[in-house]
C-alpha cells in the first residue's frame, strides 16, 4: 500500500481514473467514481493505492477515498497556459493559420448545396486546430487506454466482505 | 499468436457432465417386482396409468461423471485453440452462495422457487469439487455465476486476450462478445446492440425457467418484434415501460424494477441495473414525513 499526493492532470473518460501531473505515465484507477469525491483536473489530491500486476501490466488501484487537499491548483485547460504547447506563437502566425483554414473550409463546402456560414466556421476551426497543433495536443491529453478500476477478483472479494 | 480466455459456465458443465452419467428408468411401481422399464415417462405412459409410474436413477460411477466434465473442457478448449489459432486459458465459474446468499432471492423470494432437487444430478457435488480443484473453478458468492462473466470478460479483453463465454444460458447473451454454446457446439458473436436487445426482450418475456413473470402473452417472437435490434436503450425502455404500465397498473414501477434487478446480468462486480425507474414514496411514509 502506497500513499501519494499530487495534482490531477487528466481525468479518464469514465471518471474513475486519473493521471497526476507529478506522475504523467501512471493511471490511478478507482473501483467506483464516488471514491474520487468530485475531484477534478487541477485539484491537489491525496490517496492510497496498491500496485497489482497482471499479465505483465501494472495496475494502480486506489484504496478508499481520494481527498482533495487544494482545489484547482492547476489550470484545467492546457491551452490557457499560453503558447508553450502550440507550435504557432505569434498573433500573426495564428491569423495566417486562420486564413488558410478558412480557405480550406470554403473549398470543403464547395459542393455542399446546404452550406451555412456556421458550418464553414466549424470546419475552419478543425483545420485551424490542426494547423496550430491544438488538435494533436488535445488528442495527446486524452487517456490512451483507461484501465479497469479493479479486477473481477477484487470485485468478488469486496462482494464477499460486504455480504 | 493471440490468447483466448474461455469463461466456462461451471454450473452448466457440472449439470451436463452429471446427467450424462445417469439416466432415469420408469417402471410400474404398483407391482411387487419391477417389470418392464422405459427410458422416458412419455413411453411409460403409453403402457401404464400415470399413478403407477415410478422412476429411479441408473447411475454410472462418479469417475465417469468427472471424465465427462474433463472431456467437455478439453474438447472445447481444443476446438477454440484451432478456431482462433491461439493459446487457450480458462476459468470455470460456479454458483456458490454458501457464504453470501444470492441477492436475487432478496428481491423476490419466489426466484427459482420452481427448481426442484430431483432435477440435480446425483454426482453434482463431486463434479463441482473436481472443477474447483482441477479446472480453475471459482465459487461465486452473493450472486450467480452468470454475474461474473461480464467483469471477467472485460478483464480478459483489457489484458489483450479474446474472451469467449462458454455456456448454453441465453441470459449471458446480454454480454457482448464471443459465445460458445456447449449444447449446439457453435460459436457466435454478440454485438452491443444485440446484447442490449436481449435484456429488454427478457423484460417483456420474463423467464419461466427462473420463475420471473413478464408481460402476459408476450413470448420470444413478439418480444423480438417490439424490441428490434438497433433501438437504443432509451427507446427500448419506453416500449417496455408502456407494457408494464398496462399490465401492472399502479404497481408497474415496483414490478419493472424487480424484474430489472432479477434479469440484469452484471457487467462489473458488483453491479446494478442502470435502467430502474424512480418509485414514489409510499403513502404512509410520505404522510409521516409531512407531519
Amino acid at each position: 500500500m502506497h500513499t501519494v499526493t499530487g495534482t490531477i492532470q487528466v481525468l479518464g473518460t469514465k471518471g474513475t481514473s486519473f493521471k497526476l501531473a507529478e506522475r504523467p505515465d501512471d493511471w490511478f484507477s478507482a473501483f467506483n467514481g464516488t471514491q474520487l469525491g468530485g475531484a477534478s483536473v487541477g485539484d491537489k489530491v491525496g490517496f492510497t493505492y496498491i500496485e497489482k500486476t497482471k499479465d505483465d501490466r501494472t495496475y494502480l488501484n486506489i484504496k478508499g477515498n481520494v481527498s482533495v487537499k487544494e482545489p484547482g491548483v492547476l489550470s484545467p485547460s492546457p491551452t490557457s497556459s499560453g503558447a508553450q504547447h502550440t507550435s504557432l506563437s505569434t498573433d500573426k502566425d495564428i491569423a495566417i493559420a486562420r486564413a488558410v483554414a478558412l480557405k480550406a473550409a470554403v473549398e470543403s463546402h464547395n459542393r455542399d448545396d446546404a452550406w451555412t456560414p456556421e458550418a464553414i466556421l466549424k470546419t475552419s476551426k478543425v483545420y485551424e486546430d490542426y494547423l496550430t497543433g491544438k488538435l494533436a495536443q488535445q488528442e495527446a491529453s486524452l487517456p490512451k487506454e483507461e484501465l479497469p478500476s479493479s479486477s473481477w477478483e477484487e470485485g468478488a472479494e469486496s462482494l464477499r466482505k460486504a455480504g | 499468436m493471440s490468447n483466448v480466455h474461455l469463461l466456462f459456465d461451471g454450473d452448466i458443465l457440472a449439470y451436463r457432465a452429471g446427467f450424462a452419467a445417469e439416466r432415469r428408468v420408469y417402471f410400474d411401481g404398483s407391482l411387487p417386482e419391477r417389470g418392464d422399464s422405459f427410458d422416458t415417462k412419455k413411453e411409460a405412459l403409453k403402457h401404464l396409468p400415470e399413478e403407477h409410474i415410478e422412476w429411479e436413477r441408473e447411475l454410472q460411477p462418479v469417475a465417469h461423471a468427472l471424465e465427462n466434465c474433463k472431456s467437455l473442457i478439453r474438447n472445447i478448449s481444443n476446438e477454440m485453440a484451432l478456431h482462433f489459432d491461439a493459446r487457450v486459458s480458462y476459468i470455470c465459474f460456479l454458483t456458490g452462495n454458501s457464504e453470501v446468499p444470492n441477492f436475487r432471492k432478496k428481491v423476490d423470494p419466489e426466484y427459482k422457487a420452481n427448481r426442484k432437487d430431483e432435477h440435480r444430478p446425483t454426482h453434482l457435488q463431486a463434479i463441482q469439487d473436481y472443477i474447483l480443484q482441477y479446472h480453475q473453478g471459482y465459487f461465486t458468492q452473493g450472486c450467480e455465476a452468470d454475474d461474473f462473466f461480464g467483469h471477467a470478460a472485460q478483464d480478459a479483453e483489457d489484458s489483450g486476450q479474446i474472451p469467449v463465454i462458454v455456456s448454453v444460458d441465453k441470459d449471458l447473451k446480454q454480454i457482448p462478445g464471443y459465445h460458445y454454446n456447449i449444447g449446439t457446439r457453435t460459436l457466435s458473436f454478440v454485438d452491443e446492440a444485440e446484447a442490449s436487445a436481449v435484456f429488454w426482450r427478457q423484460m417483456l418475456e420474463g423467464d419461466k425457467v427462473d420463475n420471473i413473470t413478464g408481460i402476459n402473452g408476450i413470448g420470444k417472437i413478439k418480444a423480438a418484434r417490439y424490441i428490434p435490434i438497433g433501438l437504443n436503450d432509451g427507446e427500448c425502455q419506453r416500449v417496455v415501460e408502456e407494457f408494464y404500465k398496462k399490465e401492472f397498473l399502479d404497481g408497474w414501477k415496483e414490478k419493472f424494477n424487480a424484474n430489472a434487478e432479477l434479469l440484469w446480468i452484471w457487467k462489473k462486480i458488483p453491479d446494478e441495473c442502470p435502467f430502474k425507474v424512480e418509485e414514489e414514496e409510499d403513502k404512509e411514509s410520505a404522510a409521516t414525513s409531512s407531519l
